[in-house]
């Protein structure tokens, strides 16, 4: 027995081990988490105790701006990591006055110089930043003010100067979204916004050679307005896809510039779809793969696709390339990363319920993907945002994760994956669920639950309740708010399960000998209800969600 | 000529009979009512003013289903249509009752050791999970409508309440001034927003992650004892003009969408449920603010609940609502 369990042992360290080969990992914390993870190579960008750090998978934490020295909060940072260019663009908003400022480091975040002061103005809202195969830097300054709605620093120098462009425009323009594309000549400002009193999308050109910016173009007036924007090039063409509603059917649409023209498209399988966001790669020979998360309101959550095009977005083919099992649930804000004919896509996952990070993994573009939905992150941690990318052969993923289930702190974790040991993985079957024992379970946890209710063993009811709200609501308050109802008797009615979630009826006797309500004494005699609880498959087990019978409002959102 | 006379003033007198007949009959409206057995209950009160009592008062719930799956067809909660339920019991001058309408607590009779009697019960008819707006109006026996002698004859208030844990929230009933046949208008409400999205409230909501938001909207207008009224409510992020749909973030930069939400005879619609995916992944760990505006025909009397668990950082579990449609943002 003793020798099973050494040997049993032994074989979870060697896992761990092997594990911990197949994946380098690091974690730091606690961060900003309304932020979004900021990835760039193997570089990550984060806000730690109010201060603007960078760290690399093989480097400890960098603080690139001190935000007490600055006297002002940093926000909107953006980071670029280019062959030995590390850059960094900020804003900061500071007692009247807000500034947007730059670092850079030439030899991959050994030594950094000083940090840049490129603009002031009261409307800056937010930076972007892009840095192009030429190691031509552009910042971006994106502004409330009607009349200079954004202005561009360039450097042609790899970062050492910047001259300022200002875009004025006669008529007031509102710009809600800026994207930047780089080509060898131009660099394209896509926008929505409202453009001579329309809403649009649209796009100012800025000739590199010349350093002016050319006419701006409104490319399609958006009535009803823009969500989000994913620019690129295709074949050293500017593209843009957009997700706007037309009379109130949400759609996909783009823009590409084909011989001088620009060529409008739409992704026709999304009409319909919620859209959460997008993001694309595109190979030298122009075949695009765009993968989103969607959802169809009332019918399934957020799911995961991948649309693909050979010709600059005039036809696409459509897939939904997550697991089908789990449409109850939401998979969302997928993020691409490529290396050659390989394709990894990471996504956050809650068909555990437990946020996590999972992957998909594709060996031909994107025309085909393996089955398994790899999971990436720990499951004991809820995990979210999650970014990628490729250097050399190496997949580097970034999340955040926060400490327990109270989802108070997060910390930024990155980890690194061979793309041959991703495509390994890939390829191992998925152990099948055995759905008997799941439903049996679950009925025992019910039996136990209202059991547990009937005596008044609040123990037994606490203990099943989601973690999400054991851990807000400690048992001694719990117990406190049992209310004042006598349960004589209980009946599993319907039992009904679906992924990681279930749905059970029990009809209820129950009475209330005593009760005061608004100061008076009453009772209620006993009566008989049918109610509706929900249940969580999580960590091996069920346990009831604690629903907020008056708001409806829960511990967890999935 | 004496025809003509007679005829004219047959005329005048039924119209204006028609007028004044209606004038004093005074109807109250309860645009939420909650129950969610053994949980959630809505105590209400009912109160007439002394000099201008009726004998008997109406009641009518229009209810429906709070959750999908209860109803043959559509979304019961947002969409689905209500049913109606009536009756009449006594009043007196003066007379104050009030009651669970759940039926939960004392069967749905008059609580609070009310001395007078009563020729029923007062609660909602159906099982389990509803929601309904309630009409009292005053009345004869036959629950026909009579003059009290006065336009705002009768009172009201209702505590929306978890009898579990003791969470409440509260507020006045309706009362109209100038309409008294079960019709209600923005003018006589003087809290309601304005159909057709021209005068919206704005409001803050924290981060969705965290804090359930959720608006109980009922739309007001004519035959609210029969009709099913409709509503479009949608979020808006800029005041000029109120036609940019879409919310602001906490860092104030605007988010834009198209997402407006059909409700029809009373609904409570999440938050969430009014703004488009990709707003909701940019501010469900902040929050953010808006406008909301009614974007149909009808005006809606609009409360907001906002409700987090047990939560340290906010002092516990919080249950808040309050009446949105009243302040003086309109546009």
């Amino acid at each position: 027995m003793r020798r099973n369990i050494l040997s049993a042992t032994g074989t979870l360290f060697l896992v761990l081990f092997l594990q911990s080969l197949a994946w380098g990992l690091v974690k730091t914390g606690p961060i900003d988490f309304t932020l979004e993870p900021i990835l760039s190579a193997d570089w990550v960008c984060y806000i730690h105790d109010q201060d603007l750090y960078i760290r690399g998978v093989q480097s400890q934490p960098i603080k690139i701006r001190d935000s007490k020295k600055a006297g002002a909060s940093i926000t909107s940072p953006q980071l670029i990591v280019s062959g030995d260019i590390v850059f960094l663009l900020w804003i900061e908003k500071g007692a009247g006055e807000t500034k947007m400022h730059c670092r850079i480091s030439r030899d991959r975040g050994k030594t950094f110089e000083p940090v840049q002061f490129l603009e002031t103005g009261k409307g800056l809202a937010s930076a972007r930043a892009v840095i192009d195969t030429k190691g031509r830097i552009c910042c971006i300054g994106l502004s409330q003010s009607e009349k200079t709605p954004f202005s561009l620093h360039l450097s042609l120098d790899h970062g050492k100067t910047f001259k300022k462009h200002t875009l004025t425009e006669d008529s007031a323009m509102t710009i809600y979204n800026l994207t930047p594309v780089t080509t060898d000549t131009m660099i394209y400002l896509f926008y929505s916004g409202i453009s001579e009193g329309e809403k649009a999308i649209g796009v100012v050109p800025f000739d590199l050679s010349s350093g002016e910016f050319q006419r701006n173009t409104i490319l399609q007036e958006t009535e009803e307005g823009v969500s989000f924007q994913e620019a690129f090039q295709v074949k050293n063409q500017p593209a843009i896809i957009y997700k706007t509603s037309r009379n109130q059917i949400y759609a996909l649409e783009g823009q590409a510039k084909i011989s001088g023209e620009w060529r409008k498209f739409t992704i026709q399988e999304t009409k319909g779809l919620d859209v959460a966001r997008l993001d694309s790669y595109v190979w030298d020979d122009g075949r695009i793969l765009a993968v989103f998360s969607a959802e169809d309101r009332g019918k399934y959550k957020q799911r995961i696709y991948a649309a693909s095009s050979e010709d600059s977005g005039s036809s696409w083919q459509v897939q939904r390339i997550d697991s089908k099992q789990f449409d109850n649930t939401r998979s969302w804000l997928p993020r691409i990363a490529v290396d050659g004919n390989n394709v990894a896509v990471v996504w956050e996952d809650s068909r555990d319920i437990r946020s996590g990070i999972r992957m998909k993994i594709s060996s031909d573009r994107g025309k085909t993907w393996y089955e398994k939905d790899i999971p990436v992150s720990e499951g004991k941690y809820y995990a979210f945002r999650p970014r990628i990318s490729s250097v050399k052969k190496t997949l580097n993923i970034a999340w955040q994760q926060y400490r327990d289930d109270e989802r108070r702190t997060a910390d930024i974790v990155i980890q690194s994956l061979q793309w041959d040991k991703a495509l390994k993985m890939a390829r191992q079957k998925e152990k099948p669920v055995d759905i008997e024992k799941k439903a049996r379970l679950l009925r025992e946890r019910v039996n136990a639950y209202w059991k547990g209710m009937v005596k008044k063993d609040h123990k037994v009811t606490y203990s099943i309740h989601d973690p999400f709200y054991r851990v807000r609501v400690p048992y001694d308050s719990y117990v406190v708010h049992r209310g004042p109802m006598v349960y004589k008797a209980y009946n599993i009615e319907n039992v009904r399960i679906q992924g990681n979630e279930a749905t059970v009826k029990v009809k209820v006797n129950y009475e209330v000998p005593k009760l005061i309500v608004l100061g008076r004494e009453t009772s209620i005699p006993l009566t008989e209800v049918v109610t509706e609880d929900m249940y969580l498959f999580i960590d091996g087990t069920w346990h009831r969600k604690f629903v907020d019978a008056m708001s409806g409002g829960s511990s967890i959102d999935y | 000529m004496k025809r003509r006379i007679l005829v004219f003033m047959l005329t005048f007198t039924i119209m204006f009979v028609g007028i004044f007949s209606n004038v004093y009959a005074d109807t109250i409206l309860f645009p939420v009512i909650a129950v969610n057995q053994p949980n959630v209950t809505t105590i209400v009160s009912v109160f007439n003013r002394p000099g201008f009592a009726s004998t008997h008062l109406h009641f009518i719930y229009r209810m429906k289903c709070t959750y999908e799956g209860c109803a043959a067809s559509g979304t019961p909660n947002y969409e689905g249509v209500c049913l109606l339920q009536s009756f009449t019991r006594t009043t007196y001058n003066g007379d104050l009752v009030s009651f669970d309408a759940s039926g939960v607590l004392n069967g749905g009779n008059a609580l609070f050791n009310d001395p007078n009697t009563y020729d029923g019960t007062f609660h909602m008819s159906s099982v389990g999970a509803n929601r309904a707006y309630l009409l009292v109006r005053n009345s004869n026996s036959t629950g026909s409508p009579v003059s009290a002698g006065a336009t705002t004859a009768l009172g009201g208030e209702a505590i929306v309440m978890d009898i579990a844990t003791g969470a409440a929230w509260g507020y006045r009933a309706v009362n109209d001034t100038f309409r008294e046949d079960y019709e209600f208008t923005q003018v006589g409400v003087t809290t309601a927003i304005t159909g057709g999205g021209t005068n919206c409230k704005w409001f803050s909501f924290f981060p969705p992650n965290e804090w359930t938001t959720r608006f109980f909207i009922t739309p007001i207008g004519d035959d609210m004892d029969i009709a099913n009224l409709s509503t479009t409510v949608a979020l808006v992020n800029d005041a000029s003009g109120m036609t940019t749909t879409g919310v602001i973030s906490r860092a104030g930069s605007k988010l834009n969408f198209t997402k407006p939400v059909d409700a029809t005879c009373t609904a409570g619609i999440d938050l969430v449920d009014m703004m488009d995916s990709t707003t909701f992944a940019s501010i469900q760990n902040t929050g953010g603010w808006a406008w909301l505006c009614e974007q149909g025909v009808n005006p809606i009397t609009a409360y907001k609940l906002e409700y987090v668990v047990n939560n340290p950082v906010y002092g516990g579990t919080n249950n808040n609502g309050y009446l949105m449609s009243i302040g003086n943002d309109r546009w």
